[in-house]
């Protein structure tokens, strides 16, 4: 296990090396002249070549990219280029949110996912089934934006059941933080865990037919011991994998709502620095997230390699 | 008492005494939903089984046997329901018990072994998880007794260093191990019954009767019932007391194994037994049922039998015959109107010894043009395995060569692993050499290029075992046996049609049948196509990769009779891969027999079918088992494993009784003995002196 562990975190290594260099480069497509940006529009050629100097615009691409990666080893990220401040502490300041947000829509997408796809699955066909796959159907195609408005509308405004527009510490008061954070997770979370439902039903209705399960039938286990022991954690594997690719849909949608709750945390960070073209914010923040995804993909892994003894054996 | 398995009862109990019936099952219907009505899969099932017999139940597929066992305990999935009957076991009906007392009596009383042994094992679990678990869901054992009895139960059944392995899992068990685990698992608790649902059907010849030893010697030691389930005459031949054969659904013949094979009173007894390959005398065309097993949804009238019956009259396609006694064997019951007229041949010693002493004319090969000359194959994969990628390599084929004749047929046996279907694939062209040649017609077909790669590639086709798999489904018949054609440029689209219908003709299907879809038709049947479809391009050498492993023993029968008209017929040579050596040898001109990717000897079929020399040979055909119940060939002692291949020197070393030292450090060479060529150091001395 510990031998897959350390494989896997080696591996991910030259990923995280080809990332640097696929946001770097992403970084460069949409500067424009940086220059112009930061020292305006009425800026003189003199104020251009000093803003040129101070930031090495001029040299060659590789050159800056080699620098940039220096500074980033080093936990240099830069200042901004809008802003004038340190993007580490702007990234500090805003992390905590993204990540309270995206904490709090993975765990509500295992609480919506596993328990609608054990049911759904342990008794396929049955009318409670078919009206949990309308439901189902429902959450995989509501736009998140839609459901996020419609939520602070019945919720906030209509009926003010829930605050919204504000975030409050998890350290603060972890109450107060659940009661900020439900609705913008809800709205993320709720695609994630419907196919994750989903996958989790079509996983148990595939391992019911196995030979191991009638076979461990027939040695007169129990039928909840079946379910929950034998079955699931087979019946896992599949819905285990959408948390990986879902992680990257979570931070992307974050950026869309964290602008509906008005959540100062890096999505909202990289939309404000993508207008202002402000190239060294967009490629940390860039970096930071497919970091977060990197991660992720590389729990998933280890969960994998858990649940699946010829992973781990490997 | 030192065993570790208690036997199924005290004496006390009266149950449990031998001559007493355990299990009576009675009037058992099963049926399967279809649409808003149902099927009906088994009808009428009655049969009992007393304490310490075994009862065999014999029949095709789609004659309702394992649907039969399975429902005993009620394991039978969704769709399907017990209609009708009762299941009398140890005083209470099963099949209306409660599901909390059925509970206790599955795995505790009744055990059961399925066909499929890795595939019964929880992947996600170790071997020792899954037995402690259901030691303890039966009895008060603690976790750590669990796990002693569970190693010394792993130890009974012939596993070696069983407290080691107890912790692996199902997918670094081979076959065998994973049967003797499932076995393992079903006894534990000490049933009173195990039923074997095909227990030895995926596994190899030499494991099959390692493993039915096996559940032998246990029956011996703790007095249980056993009920086998299995396709095979010749596993119930040797295992059975009682037979029950079933057909439609339906039994049709029932008694004592040695009354019902030796003298049958049921026309598909007979021609059941008639068509095993060992009954036939090499070179005759072996017997057939003609037609297919009918299916639940187009159950004749009638006896269920009678389209397909030699003795059917007028009245049996309109009076379904009852289960009756036959007069004058009150074990015997028989549903066949005719049964008392009728005098029926059964498994007869004469006949199946004078199979065996006729010297059926070879086809003098050596005097034909060669071929195929395949010289050195290898075929080797590198593998990376333990900690740091420390890269191992596995040959799959080791140093193969032969040739073959124009028209011959080479049979190339072995067990899965061995390396057989990858040498017909390297003849083929489908893997690539790592290193060796392989010359058709004098050609070295890896460096052909153009037209003459594709002359070569007319001229090699090929039948792959499974029919189900290797005719594409969105295509009909006639698309699908046409391909090659379409492929090759031959003819006008009309004259291809023609060549279509002419094709099928061949291979004895209706030219109607083009217009089908391969899901129309059965096993057999789609076999046949594939047949068709390897003979479109009249090539001169067809790679027959265990065409008839998928079919039933009828159909079995029907498809080599075909193969060997056309070759009669054509002049075609086969590269005919098996398993089943009584297939194989029927087959053959020449055989060889491959053991952990080498031919560990090759000769001429009589010679390896009646004096082998080959260690591992012997072995192979001390494992075909026999179809006569009085002459049973399996051991019930023998039940270790056989020990892993050797990487080193003679990859049998660790499974032979002559092992020698030289045999673990130096592979042997090929060396001829009298008309064979052999692979082994036994015979070393033989050639020096």
């Amino acid at each position: 296990m510990i031998r897959v562990i350390v494989k896997r975190l080696l591996a991910t290594i030259p990923l995280m090396f080809l990332i640097t260099i696929g946001t770097f480069a992403l970084a460069q497509t949409i500067q424009g002249n940086p220059a112009q940006a930061i020292a305006g529009d009425s800026a003189t050629a003199e104020q251009l070549a000093k803003v040129n100097k101070e930031l090495h615009l001029s040299d060659p691409a590789p050159v800056r990219y080699v620098r940039w990666l220096s500074d980033v080893l080093h936990g240099n990220f830069g200042k901004s280029v809008a802003t004038h401040r340190a993007v580490s502490s702007e990234i500090a300041r805003r992390f905590p949110v993204t990540l309270s947000l995206a904490i709090a829509s993975l765990i509500l997408m295992f609480v919506i996912g596993i328990p609608l796809g054990i049911i759904q699955g342990m008794r396929p066909g049955s009318k409670l089934d078919k009206l949990l796959l309308g439901g189902v159907s429902f959450g995989l195609a509501a736009p998140n934006f839609l459901l996020a408005t419609v939520f602070v509308y019945v919720l906030s405004v209509r009926n003010h059941l829930l605050p919204s527009m504000t975030y409050v510490g998890f350290t603060k008061s972890p109450l107060e933080w659940a009661k900020h954070m439900i609705m913008p997770a809800f709205s993320i979370a709720l695609v994630g865990g419907a196919e994750m439902a989903r996958q989790l039903r079509t996983g148990l209705v595939g391992v019911a037919q196995e030979d191991y399960i009638r076979a461990a039938k027939a040695r007169g286990l129990h039928p909840a011991r079946i379910t929950i022991k034998h079955a699931l954690k087979n019946a896992a594997m599949p819905a285990l994998t959408i948390i990986g690719v879902r992680v990257g849909y979570l931070l992307a949608g974050s950026v869309i709502i964290e602008q509906i709750f008005q959540l100062h945390g890096l999505g909202e960070y990289v939309l404000q620095a993508i207008q202002n073209k402000d190239f060294i914010v967009v490629q940390t923040v860039v970096l930071v997230l497919a970091g977060i995804v990197v991660m992720t993909s590389l729990v998933v892994d280890i969960a994998y390699a858990f649940l699946n003894p010829k992973v781990r054996l490997a | 008492m030192t065993s570790i398995l208690p036997a199924t009862d005290t004496a006390s109990d009266l149950v449990a005494t031998p001559g007493t019936s355990l299990l009576e099952v009675d009037g058992l219907s099963i049926d399967v939903a279809r649409g808003a009505g149902s099927l009906r899969l088994v009808d009428g099932v009655s049969f009992r089984l007393d304490a310490g017999q075994t009862l065999g139940i014999v029949g095709e597929s789609g004659s309702g046997k394992s649907v039969t066992a399975m429902s005993l305990m009620r394991l039978l999935p969704a769709q399907l329901r017990i209609a009708a009957g009762t299941v009398r076991f140890d005083g209470r009906d099963l099949s209306t018990l409660s599901e909390p007392a059925l509970r206790k009596v599955r795995g505790n009383d009744i055990g059961v072994v399925f066909q499929d042994p890795q595939n019964s094992l929880n992947p996600a679990y170790s071997i020792g998880n899954q037995m402690v678990e259901t030691l303890r869901a039966h009895s008060d054992l603690s976790r750590k007794d669990a796990l002693a009895k569970s190693i010394a139960l792993l130890d009974r059944v012939g596993i070696h260093r069983a407290a080691a392995r107890v912790n692996d899992y199902p997918h670094q068990l081979s076959g065998g191990m994973a049967q003797r685990v499932m076995i393992a698992l079903a006894i534990s608790l000490g049933p009173k019954l195990l039923i074997a649902d095909e227990p030895t059907t995926a596994l190899d010849v030499t494991v099959q009767a390692q493993i039915l030893g096996l559940l032998r010697s246990l029956q011996a030691e703790t007095g249980m019932s056993l009920l086998i389930i299995s396709h095979d005459l010749s596993v119930i031949a040797e295992t059975a007391d009682q037979v029950a054969v079933m057909y439609g659904g339906q039994i049709v013949e029932r008694g004592d194994v040695v009354e019902v094979l030796t003298a049958p009173t049921h026309p598909y007894t007979e021609a059941l037994l008639a068509a095993q390959p060992e009954s036939t005398v090499k070179g005759m065309p072996l017997a057939t049922i003609e037609g297919i097993v009918p299916n639940a949804d187009a159950m004749p009238a009638g006896c269920r039998f009678n389209p397909r019956c030699a003795y059917a009259l007028d009245i049996c396609r309109v009076t379904a015959p009852a289960l009756v006694e036959v007069e004058g064997r009150p074990d015997t019951s028989v549903r066949c109107v005719r049964h008392t007229e009728l005098t029926l041949r059964g498994v007869s010693t004469a006949q199946i010894d004078a199979a065996l002493q006729a010297d059926p004319a070879a086809i003098d090969a050596a005097g034909r043009p060669v071929l195929l000359d395949a010289e050195g194959l290898s075929r080797i994969y590198d593998l990376r395995s333990g900690r740091l990628g420390r890269k191992t390599s596995f040959h799959a084929v080791d140093d193969v060569s032969f040739v073959l004749h124009e028209g011959e047929t080479l049979g190339v046996v072995g067990e899965s692993g061995a390396g057989k279907s990858t040498v017909g694939r390297m003849v083929l062209g489908l893997t690539p050499t790592s290193s060796g040649v392989v010359r058709f017609d004098g050609n070295d077909i890896a460096t052909q290029r153009g037209d003459a790669k594709r002359a070569t590639r007319r001229d090699i086709q090929v039948v792959f075992q499974n029919p189900y798999a290797s005719l594409d489904s969105t295509m009909t018949i006639g698309e699908s046996v046409a391909e090659p054609l379409e492929v090759h440029h031959r003819g006008s689209k009309s004259e291809r049609t023609a060549r279509v219908a002419e094709l099928l003709q061949q291979v004895g299907l209706d030219p109607s049948v083009a217009g089908r879809r391969p899901h129309e038709l059965s096993g057999g049947q789609r076999q046949r196509v594939a047949i068709a479809r390897g003979l479109a391009l009249n090539p001169r050498l067809i790679v027959c990769d265990e065409p008839v492993s998928a079919l039933d023993v009828s159909t079995q029968a029907q498809v080599i009779n075909l193969l060997r008209d056309l070759q009669r017929q054509f002049g075609i040579a086969y590269l005919f891969v098996g398993h089943d050596l009584s297939v194989v040898y029927q087959m053959s001109d020449r055989i060889a027999v491959m053991y952990h990717g080498r031919i560990v000897e090759m000769g001429p079929a009589e010679e390896i079918y009646h004096s082998p020399k080959h260690p591992y040979t012997v072995a192979l055909l001390a494992a075909v088992l026999s179809i006569d119940p009085r002459h049973r060939r399996l051991a019930s002692t023998a039940t270790e494993a056989p020990g892993e291949p050797s990487a080193t020197g003679c990859a049998y070393a660790n499974r032979c009784p002559h092992v020698m030292d030289r045999c673990r450090t130096e592979v042997p060479a090929p060396i001829a003995v009298d008309a064979v060529t052999v692979r082994c150091h036994l015979f070393d001395a033989v050639v020096d002196s």
